[in-house]
């Protein structure tokens, strides 16, 4: 009768923690959020745990920086296009912008240069004398995989397609740094070379110090 | 007795619940965010100066699309390429574009040779497809890591090439920010 008793004691015990168990187990997922949610989503603005200990620049200085490089850049192009050019409508192609800094990763650097660039051709001042164009290879193949066979008969097809070599420039560039305990200065030299003379009618540096917190 | 089970219930609880806790959580683009992206490019392209210069009047522009170039951490399907592109297109804001500003939309090339596969015609089909301008995506993220802590930025440049010029008539960005704590392995 007392072993029986004991048996009972030790089941009922067991039922107990396995109902004990599986219910908090239940509520224990249960809190956290479901995959698939934005639950992870923060404002850009928002200084974040990863980024402030991570040594590299943050998103949001990349940002700013990027928008402070375009508007100036845009200012001066658009100043030279009126100079140089007499005012005519320019076609600019970018050619190569090269990341020569010591630690910029290379994803850093082609978000950097393509903000710069967007914001460039968005620009009121650079649109009013300055057109952007796909680089040769680009426009070719854009050209064939569209058109395909029906390339010629497409308007503006052919001759109309190349740009006007006295008014047709590339926008080169190269992005250096300056590595010093706690402080890097990034710099972004621009060119603006002309393609029927190679004659570099426009250069000038624009610059973005970082000053590192934290480790 | 009572009281032992108790307590080791609590224990186990206790350990189970610390385990929920290191899910791996991933800063992944959602679906949400895909209707995000999507939303806000069609709105801004819609009050674009290339948009909102044209008139019915205006030349008829034909559109065409590109699957989204991916250049970020995430790993997108070619389904979910295709999402956030349509997603574009279809928004309620584009739909009215055709009559309003004299636009059209063309299959895309990667589609039309599907197609082409699928039927297995070779001939005649969009013989007269001939896209004036295409639109082109790219996405790109940047990653920020530390200790169990991370960041994702995405961005995702959105732009319209004329063809066969190659001009570049409008481009925008749009930009979000994911965090995520613990480790995959967790």
């Amino acid at each position: 009768m007392k072993y029986g008793n004991g048996i009972q004691r030790i089941f009922s015990s067991l039922a107990f923690i396995a109902l004990s168990v599986a219910l908090f187990t239940t509520a224990g997922c249960r809190s956290h959020p479901p995959a698939g949610t934005s639950a992870g989503r923060v404002p850009i603005g928002t200084s974040t745990p990863g980024e402030a200990s991570s040594g590299l620049m943050r998103s949001d200085d990349l940002i700013e920086a990027s928008e402070q490089v375009a508007t100036a850049l845009s200012e001066d192009v658009s100043e030279m296009a009126l100079r140089d050019f007499g005012g005519k409508l320019i076609t600019v192609t970018f050619g190569d912008l090269v990341n020569k800094t010591s630690r910029m990763p290379t994803t850093d650097f082609e978000f950097l240069r393509d903000r710069i660039k967007s914001r460039l051709m968005d620009s009121r001042f650079v649109r009013a004398n300055i057109r952007f164009v796909e680089n040769r290879a680009r426009r070719e193949a854009l050209r064939n995989r569209e058109l395909g066979q029906y390339a010629g008969r497409a308007a503006g097809a052919g001759a109309g397609s190349t740009p006007d070599i006295e008014t047709f420039a590339f926008l080169n560039g190269n992005m250096y740094s300056v590595d010093r305990p706690g402080t890097r200065l990034y710099y972004l030299k621009f060119e603006l070379m002309r393609a029927d003379d190679g004659q570099t009618v426009f250069s000038k540096d624009y610059e973005v110090k970082y000053i590192q917190l934290g480790r | 007795m009572r009281r032992n089970s108790l307590a080791v219930s609590m224990i186990l609880c206790g350990l189970i619940c610390c385990a929920c806790r290191t899910q791996p959580s991933s800063t992944r683009l959602t679906v949400a965010d895909f209707e995000l992206i999507s939303t806000e490019i069609a709105a801004r392209l819609r009050q674009s100066d290339f948009l909102t210069d044209r008139t019915p009047q205006s030349k008829r522009l034909i559109l065409t699309v590109e699957s989204v170039t991916n250049l970020s951490t995430d790993l997108l399907s070619e389904v979910e390429k295709w999402y956030l592109v349509d997603r574009v297109l279809d928004a309620p804001t584009m739909r009215s574009l055709g009559q309003s500003k004299n636009i059209g939309f063309v299959i895309p090339i990667e589609k039309l040779h599907l197609f082409k596969e699928h039927v297995n015609e070779t001939a005649n089909i969009a013989r007269n497809r001939q896209p004036t301008h295409v639109m082109r995506t790219v996405l790109r993220s940047i990653s920020r890591t530390a200790g169990a802590d991370r960041t994702d930025l995405y961005d995702v440049e959105f732009k319209i090439v004329a063809i066969p010029k190659g001009q570049l008539v409008w481009s925008d960005h749009f930009a979000l920010k994911r965090i995520a704590r613990g480790k995959a392995y967790n």
